[in-house]
């Protein structure tokens, strides 16, 4: 790349995103004016609890939201420069697996069952790179050695695989095409701990050769430290900080970061409980007014119940959505 | 052919034998309850005790009922069915005449009710809750509640009565199969239909077809290479249970459209009390069920690489 160092240019650039679930409960909001952008070559972490609307927007990513009854309501996409949103599905197809590709969580139930995994490879390689039927099961083998599976395993079926060797497959491909952008939804939730670090480690020694830039979701932020270059803090279908890495873990500034810091065992000192965030996630059926995590924020101000705070500059690169910080905004 | 698979439906045809036994043991024991003295309902309503005793002695029905069980058992299986006390002609003969119209009949209806009801039922799951779907479902409803006989007499008031261009009844040429082809393909139909749409909808909330979307592939590339082999195991039972209950005779069609099918060939020697014809027919039909669900079992094989018979 031939940008300045520091800055390059944005790989996927999302402003304003809103995704909602249309229920018979009523409107599920997932995803409510997101805003995130990951530079060339760069791995960004998206941590938040459980239903804060992460694998909400990475499906986004990949126009892949199940619709009924999830619909993208507002916003942009950008992927390397291209509105990604209006795009039809024929288009979209030639850029999911090829352009971007997508991590699942559960590496049990995302293979097909009934084919063989060589074949699961090469079916990508094939719709993609417009190679013979012959020289996709080659490439297919080339992918399944450079995820550490013996090539003559590709006639085997997914349920001779353990799950961590499933999730190699899944990685497989997702990288088969070389995509300029890896979404990784929770790769490593469902494996053993010690099948977790091996699947980290392959993910980080193949994206210098196979891919170009990397969203991981996750809610480990031990993971984020190891794995990323910058982190977005998500809550209630925000991003409500983020930073480079070194930034956020000296220097976390918003309530919610702080508590999730708060909430980590620190090995140096004997608790007798671990820490936590009072009360729960809000209800995305209903989400409350202000800033959606005033009910749970020690902090809390007047204006937090009244208005939802905008991005506040605080650092080199690290933004807070938090009224504490805002110039205009509240009083004590 | 897979590993195993001969080895496998080698042990379950032997299997078959005893069970088939066992199945024409109690059919001769309930024939023996069956009301009425077939002897008696043979010669009619004035015929003397002698003629009777007489008739009994040629029938075999004067021999000790253990003798005349091992009789039958020995009969079967040097595969001699015996001879039809009705008609006097030998039961293999009866079956022999009868079973092709009626497997004729069945396969072609069970070959409409899985081509349509797969297509269908994709189809219907693919758009669910869309205006064909909701079509789908309720004539799906009609079809699986419909009497038989009342859809072939509808279908013949309609083809044959206003619209004269089907026969109403008789075998023998290809319109002759229309009617009755569709009226027996009618709830299969309904059945398959059913059956592949709730199938279809488990099978594309699967991650996997997830997987396949996030690949690039188009819908209809993902439910061609991916759901609809996932989706099939159902259907390919439900199939099979349904080709057999058609094979075992469709009495009600075959009286509908007078056809001369193994369905007609049975009632008729029920109302006879020909036992021969009887026992026959139900041992065949066994066979023919026990047939059916080892092909099924086959195929197993071939749609879902985890089933396996090597072990």
């Amino acid at each position: 790349m031939s940008e300045l160092p520091g800055r390059t240019q944005p790989l996927l650039e999302i402003e304003n995103l809103h995704v909602e679930y249309r229920t018979l409960d009523g409107i599920v909001k997932a995803v409510n004016g997101l805003n995130l952008r990951i530079d060339e070559g760069k791995a960004l972490g998206l941590v938040g609890e459980t239903g804060a609307g992460k694998t909400t927007t990475a499906l986004a990513v990949m126009k892949l939201v199940p619709t009924p009854p999830g619909v993208i309501t507002a916003g942009s996409v950008r992927i390397a420069g291209r509105e990604i949103l209006p795009l039809g599905d024929a288009e979209m197809q030639h850029l999911r697996g090829n352009q971007v590709s997508m991590i699942f969580q559960n590496p049990m139930a995302s293979l097909n069952p009934v084919h063989d995994v060589g074949s699961q490879i090469a079916e990508v390689i094939r719709l993609h790179q417009g190679v013979s039927p012959r020289e996709a099961r080659v490439r297919a083998a080339g992918m399944l050695r450079a995820v550490g599976i013996p090539e003559n395993r590709a006639g085997d079926f997914p349920h001779e695989f353990s799950g961590g060797m499933k999730q190699r497959v899944m990685i497989a491909i997702a990288l088969a095409c070389r995509p300029r952008l890896l979404i990784a939804d929770e790769p490593t939730t469902a494996l053993d701990v010690t099948i977790q670090a091996q699947v980290i480690d392959l993910i980080k020694s193949l994206k210098r050769d196979y891919s170009g830039a990397q969203l991981l979701i996750t809610h480990d932020l031990g993971l984020v430290a190891e794995m990323c270059d910058d982190v977005a803090v998500m809550y209630a279908g925000r991003v409500v900080e983020k930073a480079d890495i070194a930034e956020l873990f000296q220097n976390p500034r918003h309530p919610y970061t702080l508590g999730l810091f708060g909430s980590l065992p620190n090995l140096k000192k004997s608790v007798h409980r671990l820490r936590s965030i009072g009360g729960l996630s809000p209800d995305p059926k209903m989400l409350p007014r202000g800033c959606p995590f005033h009910p749970r924020c020690a902090e809390r101000m007047d204006v937090c119940t009244e208005r939802t705070p905008s991005e506040s500059v605080v650092g080199a690169g690290h933004t807070v959505c938090c009224w504490k910080y805002s110039e205009s905004g509240g009083t004590r | 052919m897979k590993k195993g698979l001969g080895k496998y439906v080698l042990i379950r045809l032997v299997g078959a034998v005893p069970l088939l036994l066992v199945v024409a043991v109690i059919v001769f024991v309930l024939l023996q309850y069956a009301p009425g003295d077939p002897a008696e309902l043979m010669l009619g309503m004035d015929a003397t005790p002698e003629n009777v005793a007489q008739m009994r002695v040629k029938m075999g029905l004067d021999k000790p009922l253990h003798v005349q069980l091992l009789r039958f058992l020995a009969g079967l299986l040097r595969g001699d069915l015996g001879t039809s006390w009705q008609s006097g002609r030998p039961v293999a003969e009866e079956i022999g005449r009868t079973l092709p119209v009626t497997a004729y009949v069945s396969f072609v209806a069970i070959v409409i009710s899985s081509v349509v009801g797969v297509l269908v039922g994709v189809l219907s799951a693919v758009r669910q809750y869309s205006l064909v779907d909701n079509i789908v479902r309720v004539v799906v409803l009609a079809g699986v509640s419909m009497p038989v006989f009342w859809l072939g007499l509808m279908l013949i008031v309609v083809f044959s009565g206003f619209l004269g261009v089907l026969p109403s009844s008789g075998w023998g040429t290809p319109k002759h199969l229309v009617l009755p082809a569709v009226t027996l393909a009618t709830y299969p139909l309904a059945m398959i239909t059913r059956l592949t749409r709730s199938s279809m909808l488990e099978v594309i909330r699967q991650d996997y077809v997830r997987t396949a979307r996030a690949k690039g592939l188009s819908m209809r590339a993902v439910i061609v290479h991916h759901a609809l082999q996932n989706a099939f195991i159902p259907v390919v039972t439900v199939i099979g249970i349904q080709f057999g209950v058609l094979l075992a005779g469709a009495v009600l069609t075959e009286s509908v459209f007078a056809i001369p099918g193994i369905g007609r060939l049975t009632v008729a020697a029920v109302f006879a009390r020909d036992y021969p014809v009887i026992r026959a027919s139900v041992v065949l039909t066994a066979a023919i069920f026990v047939l059916i669900n080892l092909l099924v079992d086959i195929s197993y094989t071939y749609l879902d690489p985890r089933i396996r018979y090597d072990n």
